[in-house]
């Protein structure tokens, strides 16, 4: 259900700003566009695995398209004439209930055993927590989830192939760090202000009132 | 509505700056999703199926396989909901009566021809999206020209659902909106299908 084959299932995000036209040139001279500047700072923000040793949840970046193992970004990997097509990847710790709960039992009774003591503290609990987390991290592979999302530059529309509101709040940090502009989300008035309705329209859509269906009847 | 697209440069001129007052605007106009949806139910009926939508010239466009109407509660919260199925959910005594119940609809599925190519398609109320979009038939060779034409056809059918908004919008900020189209409306959500 992306951009590339299936059914689409996308939400529109319109970009606020411009792009960008002050591109240095490279070292050598030659002349640099936006495209350049886009490719370097997607490379920056490309996707990396998650580490069992880092104390992170969740890790989002950017990948080819439809290839959510090749993060070495390039021109004619993500440019599709007027469209910059990315994938959108973001890996999750999923440590199975039962199994997290088995882990810090088994643990929880060597600590209290190798001390002494008869429960945990709180501080013990979380720092025990941690260990365990830390532990199952190494045994566990992440979940991963990819979504696909193609820019239509000229027009200033980005199509995001999922619909959580979720994924949409994360798309919106990792986007607007990469390329430092701004998305706003389609809807019923983002989507008649940027189809240039009439000042008239945009205005009075704002003092509306719902439509009373059966108490008009009455 | 204009078929045409626009750069971002442009569409960051023409809009307002983000903030409290682009927020507001956003949140008062939410319910006018569920009131497009209604405003095509309604006129798919009323005209058989037959638009005229600038740009695009003589459309077909009803309504399909199912609906879901939805009563909001406190804060929001779902209060109850109908989700309809079958051939044609719009025209069960079933919907209009979730209708007469307050109920609105929050998605609907529905297929759209223009000549020899269709779409079919879910709207989805709040926000305003397109779901589960599929096009006419596309090139099957050629990643890269595959992708060009589905996008081509996704943004056509775009162009044209958004060109029917534009002419909601501008019938329901008209006064005549009061006066006659909401008592039509109003007429047509009492009668009995089953009659």
């Amino acid at each position: 259900m992306g951009a590339f084959r299936g059914s689409m299932s996308y939400t529109r995000f319109f970009v606020r700003g411009e792009l960008p036209t002050d591109v240095p040139p490279a070292e050598d001279g030659t002349p640099r566009t936006f495209r350049d500047r886009f490719v370097d700072a997607i490379r920056l923000r490309a996707f990396r695995p998650l580490d069992p040793n880092e104390d992170v949840d969740f890790r989002a970046g950017w990948c080819a398209p439809e290839q959510p193992f090749d993060t070495d970004l390039a021109h004619e990997k993500i440019f599709f004439g007027d469209y910059l097509n990315l994938g959108f990847r973001v890996d999750r710790w999923r440590i199975p209930a039962p199994l997290f709960k088995a882990s810090f039992r088994d643990a929880e009774r060597r600590f209290l055993a190798e001390h002494g003591r008869d429960k945990l503290s709180r501080a013990q609990k979380e720092e025990l927590t941690a260990v365990v987390t830390a532990t199952l991290r190494k045994k566990v592979v992440p979940a991963m989830k990819v979504i696909d999302l193609s820019w239509q530059l000229s027009a200033g529309i980005v199509r995001f192939f999922h619909q959580s509101p979720k994924q949409h709040e994360l798309l919106l940090e990792v986007f607007e760090k990469t390329f430092d502009l701004e998305l706003v989300q389609d809807g019923a008035y983002v989507a008649a202000l940027e189809g240039e309705l009439p000042a008239p329209v945009l205005e009075g859509m704002t003092e509306l009132e719902p439509t009373r269906l059966v108490e008009a009847v009455r | 509505m204009s078929a045409e697209t626009k750069t971002a440069a442009e569409a960051g001129e023409a809009a307002e700056p983000m903030g409290p007052s682009l927020v507001d605007r956003i949140e008062a106009s939410r319910f006018l999703g569920g009131e497009f949806l209604i405003w095509l139910w309604y006129e798919s009926e009323r005209r058989e199926g037959a638009f005229e939508i600038e740009g695009f010239g003589g459309v077909s466009f009803w309504l399909e396989e199912q609906m879901t109407l939805r009563a909001e509660g406190a804060q929001g919260a779902t209060a109850s909901e109908s989700a309809l199925k079958g051939a044609m959910p719009s025209a069960t005594p079933e919907a209009k009566e979730a209708l007469r119940q307050g109920k609105r609809p929050t998605k609907a599925k529905a297929r759209l021809e223009r000549g020899p190519q269709s779409w079919s398609f879910v709207l989805n109320a709040d926000p305003l999206t397109l779901s589960a979009v599929k096009v006419p038939g596309v090139i099957k060779d050629g990643t890269e020209e595959q992708f060009f034409e589905r996008m081509q056809l996704a943004e056509e059918l775009e162009g044209m659902i958004y060109a029917l908004y534009g002419e909601f919008l501008a019938l329901r900020v008209d006064p005549r909106w009061e006066k006659e189209l909401a008592p039509a409306l109003a007429r047509w959500v009492a009668e009995d299908p089953s009659a």
